[in-house]
C-alpha cells in the first residue's frame, strides 16, 4: 500500500557530514548488476579541478564527488544506492576502481589509511629457498595471490616476510582462537612495533593485527578501510560463500591466501580468484618430505566390531539405507546435499538422518579400537604424541582412559596455551584433540599421531597428517589410523584417503 | 538465535506471522520448568538426557527445542568441585607423564593435591559443559514470561534472515532511528501524509545489502525487535530468507514478545528537567516529547519537544536543544528549518559549549542556557502575556 509521502533519505553520520546536501544521481543509470571481474573501459571526456574522494562506509565505498559526466555504473562493482543517493562499491573492489580511475587519468583519494605505516622494526626473516621463491610468485601476481604449501613447510613465516616488505598497515586473519594466539606470539618474537589482537574476547585495533575469522566478520564493517595487506591463513575456508565478507568489507588491495589445500569446487576457488587472487605457487608433501619436511609413514590398521557393536550399527544403517535407497530410486542423479535437504522434510527422512548419525558415532570408540589406542601408546611411550578423535566424547574418554591431556574447545584460552608449552617442554607427552588441533598448531617435536576414526574429507586428513611432519633431525613421523572393517568409515576413508595409504595393518 | 530447523519455517514464500507459543502451550511449559528445577545441583548431562526423553504431556518437539534453547541460556550451570578441575588435571596430567602405571600417578597427583584417591577422576572434568551443574533460573521466570521470551527469540531468529526491515510505526520513532543508525543501519525514513497519526514508514537495511543477501547483519535487525515493543502501534513487514522459501514474515503491534527495558523516556537529565519546569510553569500548554518529524532540505529533522496550546491547537512551537555547536552549524540548521516552512522555532544554545569563536546568529528566539533551561523564558517568548 504505497501513499503519498515525502522521501527521505538518512544515511550514517560520517555520510551525513560529508554530503549535507545529497545529491541527485548525475546520470540516469539506475540500479544494475554485473559479473565479478567484469571490466568496462570507460570512455568519456573528463575536466577535472581536483581529485576525486572515495569514503570507506560499513564495508563499502562510496562516491563523494562524481564527476558530472562519469557513468560510474559502468566501474566495477558499482552500484547505484537510492537508500542514499550516491554510488556505492563493496570495499574489495577499491583497487579495480582505482585502476579504472587512474586509466582515465583521474586522481583519487581515499583517507582512510592514507598515513599510516608499520613503524616496528623486523628480526631476522631468513627464508628458505621454496619460501623465497613464494613470495616472489607473490610479488609478481601484484601482491594478491594464494600460496599452497603443505603443512610444517613454514607457511606463517612466509606471511611474516611478505607484511615485512609490503610495511603497510596490514590484517591477518586466521581460522581459530588458537591460531590467533599463536600469530600474535610468533609475531611479537620478531617484530618490535604494537600488534593488536581481535577476538578471543580482546579487542585491541593496531596497524598490524591478527583477528579470528569469526571476529573480522563481525568488525569488518568498522575496520575495513583500515588495511592495506590482508593475510588469510587457511584460506580454503572462504570461497563457499559462508562468511566471505569478512574478504568482501576490506579495502585491502594487497592480499596473500594461504593454505596447504586450496580448494578443488571450481565456484570456490573461482571466488577466491576474485577475493584474493590465484593460487600462484604450490608444493605437496611429496616434494618437500626428506628435506623440509620429515620423512613419515602411514599406517592403517582395521579393527572388527564386537557382536553388539555389529548389531547396533546395522540396526540403525539398516533404517538409514532403507529412506536413502528409496530417494535414489526416485532421483538418481541427485548428491548427498539434495538428499538431507529432502529428508529434513518428512518425520520419517528425519529419523533417517538420525539413525545415519547414530550409526556413525556407534564407531567413534569401539572396544578394538581402544583397545589399540593403548597399545600404540605404550608402544611409543618416549615419544611425543597426538591423538584425533572423531568427538569431544571420545577425547574425553581417552583422556580419563590414559590420562592424556585433552584439548577442545571446552578447554580455556590459558590452560590450553599452558598445556601447548608443557607439551613442548615434554612435561606432558601427549595430546588428545578432535578438531582443535586439526589446523595450523605449531607443534615442533610431534613424533607419532593416532587418528581414532578415519570418516574425513581429505583436507583434513592432510591437516591431521600435517601435525607431525615438522622437520627435525633424524626424525620418521609414524601415522597410524583406526578404522573399523566392513563398514561405511573403512568404506569412506579408503575411498577419500587412499593417497595416503602406504602400508596395512591387520 | 534459533537454527531453521527449529524456526520450522513454510515451504511456500507466503505472508505468514511467527507461530508463537501462547496459553495452549502454558501446561507442557511448566513441565519442562519443573523439570528444570527438579534437577537443580545436578550434573548437566542427567538434564540433558531427561530433556530427550518425552515431556508427561504431549508438546510439538520443535517448540520444546526452541523452549530449551532459550532456558539454557537463562540458567548459569555452575562448577562443583572443591578445588580447581583445572588444577586437577594440570597435576594428574603432568604425573602421568613421568610413568606408565596409572595408578601410581592417580596417587602422587592426589598426594600433591591432598585430596582421597577415590574423587579425582570426579573433579577432573568437573568444569565441563555436561559435568557442570545445573543452576536455578531467575526467580521471577513463570510460564507466561517464558512463553514471551521464546516468541521474541522466535521473532528474532527470523527477522534476522531479512535483507531489509520495513517497518510502519507510531510513537518511540527516534529512538528505532538513532538506534539503527548507531548499529550501522540506513534508514530510509518517509513520512505518511495521509496517515493522520503522524505515523512513519522505515526502511532498514545494511550498506552492504546492497549488493548480495547476507546475513552480515543479522543481530543488528534483531536487535531491532525487542525494541519495537515500546512504539504505540507498528507493522514490521521483512523478507526472511530460508532454505526453501522466503515468507514475507509480518511483527505487529501487540504480537506477544518480550520487550527489552523501556528506552529512556529523555536524551538528557537538561530534556527531562525542562520537561518538568515547563509541564509545571504553564499550565496553558502540552508539551509532547516526540513531535512528528520534519522533512526539511532532503533530511528529515526530529525536533526535541513540539508546545501545543491546550485551547488553541494552532498555537504550535517547536523547540530544540542545542549542545555542542558552531556559528555555521546553527546557521545552516535555520536554513533546514526555514526551508520546511517553519518560523515557530525556539533554540536552545548552551553558551558554554560552543566549538568557535564565531558569532551567534542574529534570531530573536534563541534562548541561551546554563547547565539549566529557564522554561519561564520560553514562555515569555510563545506567551508574552501569560504571566
Amino acid at each position: 500500500m504505497v501513499e503519498t509521502s515525502d522521501d527521505c533519505r538518512l544515511g550514517n553520520r560520517a555520510l551525513r557530514r560529508s554530503f549535507a546536501k545529497p545529491t541527485e544521481p548525475r546520470v540516469d543509470i539506475k540500479e544494475r548488476t554485473q559479473p565479478f571481474g567484469a571490466t568496462h573501459d570507460i570512455r568519456c571526456e573528463l575536466s577535472l579541478k581536483s581529485a576525486m574522494e572515495l569514503l570507506f562506509d560499513q564495508g563499502t565505498v562510496v562516491f563523494a564527488d562524481l564527476p558530472r559526466d562519469l557513468d560510474a555504473g559502468l566501474l566495477p562493482g558499482v552500484l547505484w544506492d537510492p537508500r542514499t543517493g550516491f554510488y556505492r562499491a563493496p570495499a574489495w573492489r577499491l583497487s579495480q576502481i582505482k585502476e579504472s580511475f587512474s586509466r582515465l587519468g583521474i586522481p583519487v583519494t581515499f583517507r582512510e589509511n592514507a598515513s599510516a605505516c608499520l613503524q616496528g622494526r623486523w628480526g631476522d626473516l631468513d627464508l628458505r629457498p621454496y619460501q623465497s621463491a613464494a613470495l616472489d610468485a607473490w610479488e609478481m601476481a601484484d601482491r594478491r595471490a594464494v600460496i599452497a604449501l603443505p603443512t610444517g613447510s613454514g607457511k606463517t613465516r612466509l606471511a611474516f616476510a611478505a607484511i615485512a616488505r609490503a610495511r603497510v598497515p596490514t590484517l591477518c586473519l586466521v581460522p581459530t582462537r588458537i591460531l590467533l594466539q599463536q600469530w600474535s606470539e610468533q609475531l611479537r618474537r620478531i617484530y618490535d612495533g604494537p600488534i593488536g589482537c581481535l577476538g578471543d574476547g580482546t579487542r585491541d585495533i593496531q596497524t598490524l593485527t591478527v583477528a579470528t575469522f569469526e571476529s573480522a566478520y563481525r568488525w569488518m564493517n568498522r575496520i575495513g578501510g583500515q588495511y592495506e595487506l590482508l593475510i588469510i591463513d587457511e584460506v580454503h575456508h572462504f570461497g563457499a560463500g559462508y562468511r566471505d565478507e569478512a574478504l568482501e568489507m576490506s579495502t585491502a588491495g594487497m592480499r596473500l591466501g594461504l593454505s596447504a589445500t586450496p580448494p578443488c569446487d571450481e565456484r570456490a576457488s573461482d571466488r577466491l580468484r576474485d577475493l584474493v587472487g590465484p593460487v600462484v605457487f604450490r608444493m605437496s608433501v611429496d616434494e618437500l618430505a626428506g628435506r623440509y619436511l620429515s620423512q613419515y609413514e602411514h599406517i592403517v590398521i582395521g579393527v572388527e566390531l564386537t557382536p553388539a557393536e555389529r548389531r547396533l550399527y546395522q540396526q540403525e544403517r539398516r533404517v538409514f539405507q532403507r529412506a536413502f535407497l528409496m530417494f535414489r530410486r526416485r532421483h538418481p542423479e541427485a548428491d548427498w546435499k539434495q538428499f538431507v535437504r529432502y529428508a529434513c522434510r518428512t518425520a520419517e527422512g528425519r529419523g533417517a538422518l538420525s539413525a545415519w548419525l547414530r550409526s556413525r558415532r556407534a564407531l567413534y570408540y569401539t572396544s578394538a579400537k581402544a583397545r589399540i589406542t593403548g597399545k600404540l601408546i605404550a608402544r611409543h611411550r618416549n615419544c611425543r604424541l597426538l591423538i584425533f578423535t572423531p568427538d569431544n566424547d571420545s577425547a574425553y574418554a581417552v583422556s580419563r582412559e590414559h590420562l592424556i591431556m585433552p584439548i577442545t574447545c571446552d578447554i580455556g584460552r590459558e590452560e590450553r596455551a599452558s598445556a601447548l608449552r608443557m607439551f613442548e617442554r615434554g612435561t606432558l607427552r601427549a595430546l588428545v584433540s578432535s578438531r582443535v588441533l586439526n589446523e595450523g598448531l605449531d607443534v615442533p617435536d610431534a613424533e607419532v599421531a593416532i587418528i581414532i576414526g578415519g570418516v574425513l574429507g581429505p583436507r583434513e586428513q592432510a591437516q591431521r597428517i600435517g601435525r607431525v611432519l615438522r622437520p627435525s633431525p633424524g626424525k620418521r613421523a609414524m601415522i597410524y589410523q583406526l578404522l573399523c572393517r566392513d563398514t561405511g568409515e573403512a568404506f569412506q576413508s579408503y575411498q577419500r584417503g587412499a593417497r595416503y595409504v602406504t602400508r596395512t595393518v591387520d | 538465535m534459533l537454527p531453521e530447523r527449529l524456526i520450522r519455517p513454510p515451504v511456500e514464500s507466503r505472508e505468514i506471522t511467527p507461530r508463537y507459543l501462547d496459553e495452549r502451550d502454558y501446561l507442557w511449559l511448566r513441565a519442562l520448568l519443573d523439570a528444570y528445577k527438579r534437577f537443580v545441583g545436578r550434573r548437566r548431562a542427567e538434564l540433558d538426557q531427561h530433556l530427550f526423553e518425552p515431556l508427561p504431556v504431549t508438546c510439538p518437539q520443535f517448540k520444546k527445542a526452541q523452549a530449551i534453547a532459550v532456558l539454557d541460556k537463562l540458567c548459569r550451570d555452575r562448577t562443583a568441585a572443591p578445588l580447581s578441575p583445572k588444577k586437577v588435571r594440570e597435576t594428574l596430567f603432568t604425573e602421568a607423564a613421568r610413568g606408565d602405571d596409572k595408578q601410581l600417578a592417580i596417587d602422587r597427583a592426589c598426594d600433591r593435591l591432598a585430596i582421597k584417591g577415590s574423587c579425582i577422576l570426579d573433579y577432573l572434568f568437573a568444569d565441563l559443559p555436561r559435568e557442570r551443574r545445573v543452576a536455578a533460573l531467575p526467580a521471577e521466570l513463570n510460564v507466561s514470561q517464558l512463553a514471551l521470551r521464546v516468541n521474541l527469540v522466535l521473532a528474532q531468529s527470523m527477522i534476522a534472515r531479512a535483507q531489509s526491515l520495513a517497518i510502519t510505526l507510531h510513537g518511540n520513532s527516534r529512538d528505532i532511528v538513532r538506534y539503527a543508525r548507531l548499529r550501522g543501519l540506513l534508514c530510509a525514513v518517509r513520512v505518511s501524509a495521509s496517515r493522520p497519526h503522524g505515523e512513519i514508514i522505515l526502511e532498514i537495511s545494511g550498506p552492504f545489502a546492497l549488493f548480495k543477501r547476507t546475513l552480515v547483519y543479522a543481530r543488528e535487525l534483531a536487535s531491532l525487535v525487542p525494541r519495537l515493543a515500546w512504539c504505540d502501534r507498528f507493522e514490521l513487514r521483512a523478507r526472511c530468507l530460508f532454505r526453501d522459501a522466503s515468507p514475507l514474515v509480518v511483527i505487529r503491534a501487540g504480537d506477544p514478545i518480550f520487550p527489552t527495558d523501556e528506552p529512556r523516556r529523555f536524551d538528557s537529565r537538561l530534556e527531562e528537567r525542562f520537561f518538568s519546569d515547563f509541564s509545571r510553569l504553564a499550565t496553558d500548554w502540552d508539551v509532547v516529547r516526540e513531535p512528528k518529524p520534519i522533512r526539511a532540505q532532503g533530511k528529515l529533522i526530529f525536533p526535541d519537544f513540539a508546545l501545543v496550546h491546550r485551547r488553541d491547537r494552532n498555537r504550535y512551537w517547536l523547540l530544540e536543544i542545542v549542545g555542542y555547536w558552531t556559528a555555521d552549524y546553527l546557521k545552516k540548521k535555520l536554513a533546514d528549518f526555514r526551508s520546511a516552512g517553519l518560523s515557530n522555532l525556539i533554540l536552545c544554545i548552551d553558551e558554554k559549549r560552543d566549538c568557535a569563536d564565531e558569532q551567534l546568529p542574529l534570531m530573536s528566539r534563541l534562548v541561551l542556557y546554563r547547565n539549566r533551561i529557564e522554561a519561564q523564558r520560553v514562555l515569555d517568548i510563545i506567551d508574552p502575556g501569560a504571566c
